[in-house]
């Protein structure tokens, strides 16, 4: 134990001194401090070892030398040592703290922190105690770490992705650099704030549930959900939320990192347009196909009016066959226009046996060239879904697609539509009797460019990615069971609730 | 009075079936109608079929079996093949012409006077 000035008693230390007479002096050159005690004239009084070693110096050069013979003028000038030393020695006040960057000849920079007290003998300053601390690695430790401080902070700020975090509450804490330019939202105006309350109001309560999870710790999925941003747009983005615990195993903060993906969208927007005009093409065939039927009853009903005119029976049945060509015709048309145009998530109430009835309809001269006989099984009173048919017909279309080509020597599709009791949702299955998908294959049969068909044979597989892509922005999902040799069924599950008004 | 000859139409596309048994009736001939194979060749073996027209897709079979089953019941019959999905240059085509299976080709939309002439004609064969 050292006493300390401040606290300590002068009988008990005098008690020490009578027993271990050299014990100011081991305490002097033990400590890792440099110690100087430099008298009324400013003198070096005392040198500890330490001094002496990290100063290159030695007792003759030291003891008894004036200040600015111990430390080089430039030091003297900047920390105004003597000055302070001479406050002291004046008015008995300890100086406590000032910072010093030593170098003594040959070795390298040092910085010391020090401070000065006063000695006394009989109330009477006779001295000052110089204490310099070596305080260079700690120096270096903290300007390490304000470096690595530094750096991660500028990781976060450069980053391309939103990075937010928050109070284990969820009030937003930071808001980096991509977070703004995206929301077009300053850090200042969202710090405190709820990050669901920066989400598209329809996000806002799903926002909530997964921060909610992740303050339990538990362990989330990348959800989608849209952000307003400042000029009252909506930008879609995939939120990965995460905990960060504390060294109790407590949830300190949590971190949402969030990836806008708005060009994302753009870019699968135009390849399902492409996808969509390949597929149109497959199906340019068939469709001139079904125009040649109605259009050639209706010319033969016109050829038959004209040969016998004044068969008032026959002429009035020949017009009513010609009107219902050119109806049939129209209609065949009509679905055409639903598919080709570019879908802008053209959501509304849409009746899903429509639309399977216009795939079936529109692809049947597929299945009759790949000899395939199309069953369709539609229940009664299914309810309408909230849906963009043109995307919804073109999935069903990649599927009826599939399905005819699992079938190269013929089979049967059957495409089934079914309510799924009490989960307000319902499924449509398209079901072939084809050469089935392999176990090892099942797996991999919606991930994109994945065909077993040779190049140049048919698609690129794209065609079930895309299905599944829209079925995903559907909220609904899509399943495949397969036994080989006997076929495949695709399944989709649609969400049937149509959202509040 | 001379009972009519029998004409067999089959085609799965009703309209495009009743114009041409019209056409045939007004023609003089007795009319039968099958949409799809099975109902052909059901008529093929109760009726004395002097040209039978065969839609080369039926919904339940392939047109070229059905004419196939035809001639096996009546071997006298003439069989004018009709398609919207085949052309007369069509290999498919050319083989079943140069069988003898059929004796003719019509491809979808036709004019009804080709169904005429070609019935017209079977009767001088």
């Amino acid at each position: 134990m050292t006493p300390s000035p401040a606290n300590g008693s002068a009988p008990e230390v005098s008690e020490l001194e009578a027993q271990y007479p050299n014990l100011a002096l081991t305490l002097l050159d033990s400590i890792p401090s440099s110690v100087l005690i430099l008298d009324r004239g400013l003198r070096v009084a005392l040198a500890s070892r330490n001094f002496l070693e990290k100063g290159r110096r030695t007792v003759e050069n030291t003891v008894g030398r004036r200040l600015d013979e111990v430390f080089p003028t430039a030091i003297l000038n900047y920390t105004q040592l003597d000055q302070r030393a001479r406050a002291v020695l004046q008015n008995g006040r300890p100086y406590d703290g000032g910072k010093m960057t030593y170098r003594a000849p040959g070795v390298p920079q040092r910085v010391y922190y020090y401070n000065l007290a006063p000695l006394r003998q009989d109330n009477l300053v006779t001295g000052v105690l110089v204490l310099m601390h070596d305080v260079t690695e700690q120096e270096r430790l903290a300007e390490d770490v304000r470096r690595i401080e530094r750096h991660l902070a500028s990781v976060v700020e450069s980053a391309n992705d939103l990075v937010v975090s928050m109070e284990p509450d969820g009030r937003i804490m930071t808001w980096n650099q991509a977070a703004e330019r995206v929301s077009g939202v300053h850090v200042a105006e969202v710090t405190g704030r709820d990050l669901a309350d920066l989400c598209a109001p329809e996000d806002q309560e799903a926002m909530r549930a997964l921060l909610r999870a992740v303050q339990r710790g538990e362990p989330s999925k990348v959800r989608e959900l849209g952000l307003c941003t400042a000029g009252g747009k909506t930008i879609p983005v995939a939120w990965a939320c995460s905990p960060m615990w504390d060294d109790h195993g407590r949830v300190s903060a949590l971190v949402a990192v969030g990836r806008d993906l708005t060009e994302r969208r753009l870019l699968e927007a135009q390849l399902f347009q492409s996808a969509k005009m390949a597929s149109l093409g497959v199906m340019a065939g068939g469709i001139a196909h079904q125009l040649r039927n109605p259009l050639g009853a209706a010319s033969a009903a016109a050829q038959l009016l004209l040969r016998d005119p004044h068969n008032l029976e026959l002429s009035e049945q020949c017009a009513q066959k010609i009107y219902e060509g050119i109806k049939r015709a129209s209609a065949i048309i009509e679905s055409l226009l639903r598919f080709a145009r570019p879908d802008g998530g053209r959501f509304g109430t849409v009746v899903v046996n429509e639309i399977v009835a216009d795939t079936v309809a529109m692809m049947r001269h597929q299945a009759n060239l790949n000899t395939v006989q199309v069953t369709t099984e539609l229940a009664a009173d299914l309810p309408p879904v909230f849906a963009d048919p043109s995307a919804l017909q073109q999935a069903f279309t990649n599927l009826f697609l599939n399905a005819c080509q699992a079938m190269p020597a013929g089979g049967h599709l059957t495409v089934r539509t079914q309510q799924l009791p009490g989960s307000g949702q319902m499924r449509v299955d398209f079901q072939d009797t084809g050469c089935g998908i392999p176990a090892e294959n099942l797996a991999k049969v919606f991930d994109p460019f994945f065909t077993t068909r040779p190049v140049g044979q048919g698609g690129v597989g794209l065609g079930l990615t895309i299905a599944y892509s829209i079925l995903q922005q559907h909220g609904g999902s899509i399943q495949v069971q397969s036994t080989v040799g006997a076929g495949s069924m695709f399944t989709v599950v649609l969400d049937a609730r149509l959202p509040a008004a | 009075m001379e009972t009519p000859p029998t004409a067999l139409v089959t085609d799965d596309e009703v309209d495009l079936a009743w114009a041409m048994q019209q056409t045939l009736v007004l023609d003089g001939w007795r009319v039968v109608v099958a949409h799809t194979g099975a109902a052909a060749i059901a008529l093929a073996a109760v009726e004395p079929i002097r040209i039978a027209f065969v839609d080369a897709k039926l919904p339940d079979m392939d047109g070229l079996d059905v004419a196939q089953r035809i001639v096996a019941l009546q071997p006298a019959t003439m069989m004018v093949l009709i398609s919207g999905y085949y052309y007369s240059e069509d290999q498919a085509v050319q083989e079943t012409l140069r069988h003898g299976l059929f004796a003719s080709f019509i491809s979808k939309p036709f004019d009804l006077a080709e169904i005429s002439a070609l019935a017209q004609g079977s009767l001088a064969r």
